[in-house]
Protein backbone atom coordinates (compact mmCIF):
# COMPACT_ATOMS: atom_id res chain seq x y z
CA UNK A 1 0.00 0.00 0.00
CA UNK A 2 2.51 2.88 1.05
CA UNK A 3 5.02 1.52 -1.71
CA UNK A 4 1.45 2.08 -4.35
CA UNK A 5 1.34 5.73 -2.89
CA UNK A 6 5.08 6.35 -3.17
CA UNK A 7 4.46 5.34 -7.07
CA UNK A 8 1.88 7.36 -7.36
CA UNK A 9 3.47 10.22 -5.61
CA UNK A 10 6.87 9.70 -7.84
CA UNK A 11 4.23 10.31 -10.88
CA UNK A 12 2.83 13.11 -9.62
CA UNK A 13 6.42 14.38 -9.41
CA UNK A 14 7.71 13.56 -12.70
CA UNK A 15 4.15 14.96 -13.95
CA UNK A 16 4.76 18.28 -12.40
CA UNK A 17 8.19 18.57 -13.61
CA UNK A 18 6.96 17.91 -17.17
CA UNK A 19 3.73 20.33 -16.91
CA UNK A 20 6.11 23.06 -16.03
CA UNK A 21 8.72 22.10 -18.40
CA UNK A 22 6.03 21.71 -21.43
CA UNK A 23 4.38 25.29 -20.36
CA UNK A 24 7.86 27.47 -20.15
CA UNK A 25 8.93 25.89 -23.81
CA UNK A 26 4.85 26.47 -24.81
CA UNK A 27 5.60 30.39 -23.34
CA UNK A 28 9.23 30.93 -24.73
CA UNK A 29 8.21 29.38 -28.62
CA UNK A 30 5.02 31.48 -28.34
CA UNK A 31 6.91 35.20 -27.75
CA UNK A 32 9.86 34.49 -29.47
CA UNK A 33 12.57 32.41 -32.08
CA UNK A 34 13.97 30.92 -29.14
CA UNK A 35 13.35 27.29 -29.77
CA UNK A 36 14.16 27.21 -33.75
CA UNK A 37 17.03 24.98 -33.26
CA UNK A 38 15.20 21.99 -31.99
CA UNK A 39 12.03 22.72 -34.11
CA UNK A 40 14.35 22.65 -37.09
CA UNK A 41 15.56 19.03 -35.80
CA UNK A 42 12.30 17.77 -35.11
CA UNK A 43 10.99 19.32 -38.78
CA UNK A 44 14.09 17.57 -40.38
CA UNK A 45 13.11 13.74 -38.51
CA UNK A 46 9.07 14.33 -39.93
CA UNK A 47 9.73 15.92 -42.62
CA UNK A 48 12.10 12.88 -43.62
CA UNK A 49 9.52 10.51 -42.03
CA UNK A 50 6.56 12.20 -44.19
CA UNK A 51 8.43 11.53 -47.51
CA UNK A 52 9.24 7.65 -46.52
CA UNK A 53 5.73 7.12 -45.52
CA UNK A 54 3.53 9.02 -48.86
CA UNK A 55 6.44 7.46 -51.24
CA UNK A 56 3.97 4.45 -52.26
CA UNK A 57 1.51 7.22 -53.22
CA UNK A 58 3.89 9.28 -55.23
CA UNK A 59 4.99 5.54 -56.76
CA UNK A 60 1.63 5.07 -57.82
CA UNK A 61 0.85 8.45 -58.74
CA UNK A 62 4.29 8.28 -61.15
CA UNK A 63 3.59 4.75 -61.95
CA UNK A 64 0.43 5.48 -63.88
CA UNK A 65 2.37 8.03 -66.14
CA UNK A 66 5.23 5.37 -67.06
CA UNK A 67 2.68 2.81 -68.24
CA UNK A 68 0.72 5.19 -70.25
CA UNK A 69 0.87 4.29 -74.29
CA UNK A 70 2.81 5.96 -76.70
CA UNK A 71 0.35 7.10 -78.58
CA UNK A 72 -1.11 9.41 -75.45
CA UNK A 73 2.24 10.46 -74.82
CA UNK A 74 2.66 12.04 -78.28
CA UNK A 75 -0.28 13.37 -78.14
CA UNK A 76 0.09 14.97 -74.93
CA UNK A 77 3.40 16.03 -76.40
CA UNK A 78 1.64 17.70 -79.49
CA UNK A 79 -0.67 19.52 -77.12
CA UNK A 80 2.31 21.10 -75.41
CA UNK A 81 3.66 22.29 -78.71
CA UNK A 82 0.44 24.13 -79.40
CA UNK A 83 0.39 25.22 -75.79
CA UNK A 84 3.57 26.82 -76.14
CA UNK A 85 2.90 28.59 -79.22
CA UNK A 86 0.01 30.41 -77.92
CA UNK A 87 1.67 31.36 -74.63
CA UNK A 88 4.60 32.68 -76.90
CA UNK A 89 1.56 34.78 -78.99
CA UNK A 90 0.20 35.92 -75.47
CA UNK A 91 3.76 37.05 -74.36
CA UNK A 92 4.29 39.27 -77.08
CA UNK A 93 0.41 40.66 -76.43
CA UNK A 94 1.54 40.97 -73.16
CA UNK A 95 4.74 43.16 -73.60
CA UNK A 96 3.05 44.84 -75.68
CA UNK A 97 0.19 46.09 -73.73
CA UNK A 98 3.23 46.04 -70.67
CA UNK A 99 4.66 49.02 -72.76
CA UNK A 100 1.60 50.61 -73.82
CA UNK A 101 0.99 51.14 -69.85
CA UNK A 102 3.98 52.18 -68.79
CA UNK A 103 3.61 54.81 -71.64
CA UNK A 104 -0.12 55.77 -70.51
CA UNK A 105 1.16 56.10 -66.58
CA UNK A 106 4.37 58.17 -67.94
CA UNK A 107 1.41 60.60 -69.41
CA UNK A 108 -0.08 60.76 -66.45
CA UNK A 109 2.28 60.93 -64.23
CA UNK A 110 2.14 57.99 -62.40
CA UNK A 111 5.34 56.68 -60.99
CA UNK A 112 5.88 52.97 -60.85
CA UNK A 113 8.17 50.67 -58.69
CA UNK A 114 7.39 47.80 -60.63
CA UNK A 115 10.07 44.74 -60.38
CA UNK A 116 10.33 41.38 -61.91
CA UNK A 117 8.62 38.60 -60.36
CA UNK A 118 11.37 35.97 -58.55
CA UNK A 119 10.41 32.23 -57.85
CA UNK A 120 11.89 30.10 -55.59
CA UNK A 121 10.36 26.88 -56.47
CA UNK A 122 9.72 24.16 -54.08
CA UNK A 123 8.03 20.74 -53.19
CA UNK A 124 5.20 19.86 -50.70
CA UNK A 125 6.85 18.39 -47.81
CA UNK A 126 3.90 17.90 -45.51
CA UNK A 127 0.36 18.41 -45.18
CA UNK A 128 -0.92 19.73 -41.60
CA UNK A 129 -4.09 17.08 -40.89
CA UNK A 130 -5.75 18.58 -38.49
CA UNK A 131 -8.84 19.26 -38.56
CA UNK A 132 -9.87 23.29 -39.88
CA UNK A 133 -6.10 23.66 -40.39
CA UNK A 134 -5.18 24.04 -44.15
CA UNK A 135 -1.32 24.37 -43.82
CA UNK A 136 1.34 22.63 -45.20
CA UNK A 137 5.42 22.54 -45.27
CA UNK A 138 7.75 23.08 -47.87
CA UNK A 139 11.08 21.86 -48.39
CA UNK A 140 12.50 25.58 -48.64
CA UNK A 141 13.69 27.90 -46.25
CA UNK A 142 15.49 30.82 -45.09
CA UNK A 143 18.81 29.38 -46.84
CA UNK A 144 17.39 29.52 -49.77
CA UNK A 145 16.12 32.97 -49.60
CA UNK A 146 12.65 32.43 -48.10
CA UNK A 147 10.73 34.41 -45.34
CA UNK A 148 7.77 35.28 -43.62
CA UNK A 149 5.27 36.91 -45.35
CA UNK A 150 6.06 35.99 -48.87
CA UNK A 151 3.83 34.50 -51.39
CA UNK A 152 3.39 30.95 -52.44
CA UNK A 153 2.29 30.42 -56.09
CA UNK A 154 1.20 27.35 -58.71
CA UNK A 155 0.94 27.23 -62.31
CA UNK A 156 -2.62 27.96 -61.68
CA UNK A 157 -2.97 30.74 -58.99
CA UNK A 158 -2.57 32.19 -55.82
CA UNK A 159 -1.81 28.92 -53.08
CA UNK A 160 -1.29 30.65 -49.83
CA UNK A 161 1.45 32.73 -47.68
CA UNK A 162 4.86 31.82 -45.69
CA UNK A 163 3.64 32.24 -42.01
CA UNK A 164 6.79 30.89 -40.43
CA UNK A 165 10.19 30.31 -42.72
CA UNK A 166 12.90 27.97 -40.99
CA UNK A 167 16.10 27.79 -41.99
CA UNK A 168 15.59 24.60 -44.80
CA UNK A 169 11.85 24.53 -44.45
CA UNK A 170 8.78 27.08 -44.59
CA UNK A 171 5.37 26.22 -43.13
CA UNK A 172 2.56 28.03 -45.43
CA UNK A 173 -0.98 28.84 -44.63
CA UNK A 174 -3.19 28.45 -47.79
CA UNK A 175 -5.40 30.99 -49.30
CA UNK A 176 -8.76 28.14 -48.30
CA UNK A 177 -7.81 28.90 -44.79
CA UNK A 178 -10.30 30.70 -42.50
CA UNK A 179 -7.11 32.91 -40.81
CA UNK A 180 -5.69 34.27 -44.01
CA UNK A 181 -7.72 37.10 -46.19
CA UNK A 182 -6.69 37.53 -49.69
CA UNK A 183 -7.04 41.17 -51.45
CA UNK A 184 -8.86 40.53 -54.80
CA UNK A 185 -10.20 42.06 -57.71
CA UNK A 186 -12.79 41.33 -60.48
CA UNK A 187 -10.77 41.77 -63.14
CA UNK A 188 -13.95 42.25 -65.18
CA UNK A 189 -14.83 45.47 -63.28
CA UNK A 190 -12.08 46.13 -61.25
CA UNK A 191 -13.83 46.12 -58.04
CA UNK A 192 -11.82 45.22 -55.14
CA UNK A 193 -12.78 42.99 -52.38
CA UNK A 194 -11.01 40.61 -49.56
CA UNK A 195 -11.48 36.86 -49.80
CA UNK A 196 -11.28 34.29 -46.80
CA UNK A 197 -11.34 30.86 -46.63
CA UNK A 198 -13.83 28.88 -45.36
CA UNK A 199 -11.99 26.06 -43.80
CA UNK A 200 -12.02 23.54 -46.52
CA UNK A 201 -9.88 22.86 -49.86
CA UNK A 202 -12.51 24.03 -52.32
CA UNK A 203 -13.84 27.31 -51.82
CA UNK A 204 -13.43 31.16 -50.39
CA UNK A 205 -15.80 33.64 -50.23
CA UNK A 206 -15.86 37.49 -49.97
CA UNK A 207 -16.64 39.22 -47.04
CA UNK A 208 -19.34 41.81 -47.03
CA UNK A 209 -20.00 42.19 -50.50
CA UNK A 210 -22.80 44.60 -51.07
CA UNK A 211 -25.85 42.94 -53.22
CA UNK A 212 -25.69 45.37 -55.96
CA UNK A 213 -21.88 44.78 -56.37
CA UNK A 214 -21.19 44.04 -60.41
CA UNK A 215 -20.45 40.29 -59.49
CA UNK A 216 -21.13 38.14 -61.57
CA UNK A 217 -20.76 34.08 -61.47
CA UNK A 218 -17.79 33.05 -63.39
CA UNK A 219 -16.02 36.08 -63.29
CA UNK A 220 -12.39 35.87 -62.61
CA UNK A 221 -10.83 37.07 -59.30
CA UNK A 222 -7.16 38.11 -59.74
CA UNK A 223 -4.84 39.27 -56.18
CA UNK A 224 -5.74 43.28 -55.94
CA UNK A 225 -1.39 43.19 -54.87
CA UNK A 226 -3.08 45.61 -51.61
CA UNK A 227 -1.05 44.39 -48.58
CA UNK A 228 2.01 43.80 -50.65
CA UNK A 229 1.73 40.40 -50.79
CA UNK A 230 0.51 38.93 -53.83
CA UNK A 231 1.74 39.20 -57.38
CA UNK A 232 -0.81 42.10 -58.70
CA UNK A 233 -3.29 39.95 -61.64
CA UNK A 234 -2.49 36.79 -60.38
CA UNK A 235 -5.43 34.46 -60.50
CA UNK A 236 -7.25 34.08 -56.94
CA UNK A 237 -10.27 31.85 -58.45
CA UNK A 238 -13.60 32.10 -60.24
CA UNK A 239 -16.60 33.44 -59.01
CA UNK A 240 -19.10 30.07 -58.39
CA UNK A 241 -22.05 31.40 -56.32
CA UNK A 242 -23.72 34.11 -55.35
CA UNK A 243 -26.16 34.16 -52.75
CA UNK A 244 -28.17 37.06 -50.44
CA UNK A 245 -28.35 37.08 -46.91
CA UNK A 246 -31.40 37.04 -45.36
CA UNK A 247 -31.84 40.73 -45.06
CA UNK A 248 -31.10 41.08 -48.40
CA UNK A 249 -28.23 43.69 -47.96
CA UNK A 250 -25.21 41.74 -48.33
CA UNK A 251 -24.20 39.01 -50.17
CA UNK A 252 -22.43 35.47 -50.02
CA UNK A 253 -20.14 35.31 -52.90
CA UNK A 254 -18.27 31.56 -53.19
CA UNK A 255 -15.32 31.52 -55.35
CA UNK A 256 -13.60 28.34 -56.44
CA UNK A 257 -9.91 28.51 -55.89
CA UNK A 258 -7.70 28.27 -59.22
CA UNK A 259 -4.28 26.65 -57.55
CA UNK A 260 -4.98 23.06 -56.67
CA UNK A 261 -4.63 22.89 -53.09
CA UNK A 262 -3.26 19.68 -51.34
CA UNK A 263 -2.82 18.54 -54.89
CA UNK A 264 0.31 19.76 -55.99
CA UNK A 265 3.73 18.98 -55.40
CA UNK A 266 5.30 21.72 -56.57
CA UNK A 267 5.02 25.04 -56.08
CA UNK A 268 7.01 28.60 -56.48
CA UNK A 269 7.69 31.15 -53.63
CA UNK A 270 7.64 34.32 -54.80
CA UNK A 271 10.65 35.74 -53.51
CA UNK A 272 10.77 39.35 -54.99
CA UNK A 273 8.60 42.07 -57.10
CA UNK A 274 5.15 40.88 -55.29
CA UNK A 275 4.17 44.14 -55.13
CA UNK A 276 3.60 46.48 -57.73
CA UNK A 277 3.14 50.17 -55.99
CA UNK A 278 1.82 53.33 -57.76
CA UNK A 279 1.90 56.31 -56.48
CA UNK A 280 0.64 59.31 -57.75
CA UNK A 281 3.53 62.16 -57.43
CA UNK B 1 11.88 -7.60 -30.45
CA UNK B 2 9.95 -7.41 -27.00
CA UNK B 3 7.42 -4.99 -27.01
CA UNK B 4 6.66 -5.41 -23.42
CA UNK B 5 9.64 -3.89 -21.56
CA UNK B 6 10.83 -0.85 -21.07
CA UNK B 7 8.51 1.49 -23.23
CA UNK B 8 9.62 -0.42 -26.61
CA UNK B 9 5.78 -0.64 -27.02
CA UNK B 10 4.64 2.58 -26.37
CA UNK B 11 7.38 3.51 -28.34
CA UNK B 12 7.13 1.80 -31.17
CA UNK B 13 2.84 2.47 -31.13
CA UNK B 14 3.21 6.10 -31.36
CA UNK B 15 5.54 6.07 -33.92
CA UNK B 16 3.19 4.14 -35.87
CA UNK B 17 1.00 6.50 -35.06
CA UNK B 18 2.60 9.00 -36.11
CA UNK B 19 2.91 7.66 -39.51
CA UNK B 20 -0.46 6.91 -39.67
CA UNK B 21 -1.07 10.53 -38.82
CA UNK B 22 1.78 11.40 -41.79
CA UNK B 23 -0.74 9.87 -44.20
CA UNK B 24 -2.41 12.17 -47.45
CA UNK B 25 -5.73 11.91 -47.69
CA UNK B 26 -6.56 10.16 -51.12
CA UNK B 27 -7.46 13.06 -53.37
CA UNK B 28 -10.59 10.62 -54.56
CA UNK B 29 -11.89 11.09 -51.05
CA UNK B 30 -14.37 13.62 -50.09
CA UNK B 31 -12.62 16.82 -48.37
CA UNK B 32 -15.08 16.61 -45.48
CA UNK B 33 -13.17 13.28 -44.09
CA UNK B 34 -9.89 15.50 -43.34
CA UNK B 35 -12.36 17.21 -40.22
CA UNK B 36 -12.75 13.06 -39.55
CA UNK B 37 -9.27 13.34 -37.59
CA UNK B 38 -9.06 10.86 -34.89
CA UNK B 39 -5.69 11.90 -32.17
CA UNK B 40 -3.91 8.62 -32.66
CA UNK B 41 -1.34 9.79 -29.94
CA UNK B 42 -3.58 10.31 -27.20
CA UNK B 43 -5.40 7.14 -27.93
CA UNK B 44 -2.47 4.88 -27.51
CA UNK B 45 -1.15 6.49 -24.81
CA UNK B 46 -4.24 5.81 -23.05
CA UNK B 47 -4.60 2.77 -24.01
CA UNK B 48 -0.89 1.78 -22.26
CA UNK B 49 -1.37 3.21 -19.09
CA UNK B 50 -4.92 1.89 -18.54
CA UNK B 51 -4.18 -1.53 -19.59
CA UNK B 52 -0.43 -2.30 -19.45
CA UNK B 53 0.56 0.74 -16.56
CA UNK B 54 3.69 -1.22 -15.76
CA UNK B 55 5.03 -0.86 -19.13
CA UNK B 56 4.86 2.99 -19.89
CA UNK B 57 6.55 6.14 -18.41
CA UNK B 58 5.47 9.42 -18.24
CA UNK B 59 8.43 10.84 -20.18
CA UNK B 60 8.25 8.71 -23.34
CA UNK B 61 4.89 10.29 -24.45
CA UNK B 62 6.19 13.84 -23.61
CA UNK B 63 9.35 13.30 -25.56
CA UNK B 64 7.25 11.96 -28.54
CA UNK B 65 5.02 15.17 -28.36
CA UNK B 66 7.48 17.27 -29.96
CA UNK B 67 7.05 15.42 -33.29
CA UNK B 68 3.13 15.71 -33.08
CA UNK B 69 3.97 19.87 -31.90
CA UNK B 70 6.28 19.85 -35.07
CA UNK B 71 3.83 17.91 -37.28
CA UNK B 72 0.80 20.32 -36.72
CA UNK B 73 2.45 23.07 -36.32
CA UNK B 74 1.81 24.04 -33.13
CA UNK B 75 3.91 25.54 -29.87
CA UNK B 76 6.69 22.73 -28.70
CA UNK B 77 5.72 21.17 -25.21
CA UNK B 78 1.61 21.17 -26.31
CA UNK B 79 1.44 17.54 -27.07
CA UNK B 80 4.04 16.64 -24.76
CA UNK B 81 1.88 18.56 -21.82
CA UNK B 82 -1.47 16.69 -22.98
CA UNK B 83 0.53 13.58 -23.86
CA UNK B 84 1.88 13.51 -20.49
CA UNK B 85 -1.63 14.48 -18.22
CA UNK B 86 -3.55 11.66 -20.68
CA UNK B 87 -0.75 9.05 -19.26
CA UNK B 88 -1.43 10.18 -15.94
CA UNK B 89 -4.91 10.13 -15.55
CA UNK B 90 -4.76 7.04 -17.47
CA UNK B 91 -2.23 5.42 -15.44
CA UNK B 92 -5.37 5.93 -11.97
CA UNK B 93 -8.15 4.66 -13.81
CA UNK B 94 -8.72 1.01 -13.09
CA UNK B 95 -7.25 -1.11 -15.91
CA UNK B 96 -9.84 -3.25 -18.37
CA UNK B 97 -9.72 -6.97 -16.25
CA UNK B 98 -13.25 -5.74 -14.49
CA UNK B 99 -15.70 -5.76 -17.55
CA UNK B 100 -17.86 -2.79 -15.53
CA UNK B 101 -14.86 -0.59 -16.24
CA UNK B 102 -14.85 -0.28 -19.53
CA UNK B 103 -17.55 2.13 -18.98
CA UNK B 104 -15.86 4.27 -16.82
CA UNK B 105 -12.30 4.19 -19.12
CA UNK B 106 -14.46 5.38 -22.11
CA UNK B 107 -15.88 8.37 -19.76
CA UNK B 108 -12.04 9.18 -18.37
CA UNK B 109 -11.27 8.86 -22.59
CA UNK B 110 -14.16 11.42 -23.35
CA UNK B 111 -13.04 14.10 -20.85
CA UNK B 112 -9.68 13.75 -21.86
CA UNK B 113 -10.21 13.92 -25.61
CA UNK B 114 -12.43 17.46 -24.71
CA UNK B 115 -9.68 18.26 -22.70
CA UNK B 116 -7.17 18.14 -24.86
CA UNK B 117 -9.24 19.83 -27.50
CA UNK B 118 -9.68 22.75 -25.44
CA UNK B 119 -6.21 22.94 -24.24
CA UNK B 120 -4.84 22.96 -28.45
CA UNK B 121 -7.72 25.72 -29.36
CA UNK B 122 -6.30 27.72 -26.28
CA UNK B 123 -2.69 27.39 -27.07
CA UNK B 124 -3.45 28.10 -30.79
CA UNK B 125 -5.33 31.20 -30.19
CA UNK B 126 -1.96 32.78 -29.22
CA UNK B 127 -0.16 31.96 -32.26
CA UNK B 128 0.88 34.31 -34.84
CA UNK B 129 -2.25 33.34 -36.92
CA UNK B 130 -4.38 32.50 -34.65
CA UNK B 131 -7.03 29.83 -34.98
CA UNK B 132 -10.63 29.91 -35.46
CA UNK B 133 -12.51 27.97 -33.16
CA UNK B 134 -14.73 25.01 -35.13
CA UNK B 135 -17.41 23.81 -32.88
CA UNK B 136 -18.52 21.22 -35.82
CA UNK B 137 -14.56 20.18 -36.37
CA UNK B 138 -14.08 20.02 -32.41
CA UNK B 139 -16.88 17.81 -32.58
CA UNK B 140 -16.08 15.61 -35.40
CA UNK B 141 -12.34 15.36 -33.96
CA UNK B 142 -14.17 14.22 -30.90
CA UNK B 143 -16.12 11.87 -32.36
CA UNK B 144 -13.67 10.28 -34.63
CA UNK B 145 -11.28 10.02 -31.56
CA UNK B 146 -13.66 7.87 -29.61
CA UNK B 147 -14.76 5.75 -32.37
CA UNK B 148 -11.47 4.92 -33.63
CA UNK B 149 -10.71 3.99 -29.85
CA UNK B 150 -12.61 0.70 -30.52
CA UNK B 151 -10.31 -0.25 -33.59
CA UNK B 152 -7.01 0.91 -31.05
CA UNK B 153 -7.75 -0.96 -28.76
CA UNK B 154 -8.81 -4.42 -30.75
CA UNK B 155 -5.49 -3.90 -32.60
CA UNK B 156 -3.23 -3.21 -29.18
CA UNK B 157 -5.00 -5.96 -27.24
CA UNK B 158 -3.61 -8.63 -29.89
CA UNK B 159 -0.14 -7.59 -30.53
CA UNK B 160 -0.09 -7.16 -26.21
CA UNK B 161 -2.08 -10.82 -26.38
CA UNK B 162 0.69 -12.03 -28.71
CA UNK B 163 3.90 -10.42 -27.21
CA UNK B 164 3.40 -11.80 -23.63
CA UNK B 165 2.35 -15.53 -25.30
CA UNK B 166 5.96 -15.01 -26.37
CA UNK B 167 7.19 -13.79 -22.82
CA UNK B 168 9.74 -16.65 -21.54
CA UNK B 169 11.37 -16.62 -18.16
CA UNK B 170 14.56 -18.70 -19.08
Amino acid sequence: MALRRDKRFNAATVLASLIFVSLTLVVVDLNGRFLHTPRQVATWVTNGLYAIVNTPSRWIERSSLYFQDRQRLLDRYDNRESEIQDLAVQVQRTEAIHAENSELRQLLALTQHETELAFVPAELSAVNSRAGRNEIVINRGQTHGVRDGMAVIDSSGVYGQIVEALPYTSRVILITDQRLPVPVRVARTGLNAVAVGVGNSTELVLEHADITADIQVGDQMIASGLGGIYPVGYPVGVVTAIEPDAAGVEARVTVEPSATMHRRNWLLVVTSGSTNEVAQE
Amino acid sequence: MKLLKNNVGVAVTLTVALLVTMLDVPSFLPDVLKYFSADLALLVCYYWATNRPDQISLVVPWSFGFFFDVLHAEPLGLNGLILSIVVFVGLNIPNRSNRPIVGYQLLGLFVLVIFAQITRLIAMQYVEFPVEVSILGSIWSIVATLLIWFIVVLVLDRLVANESANVSFS
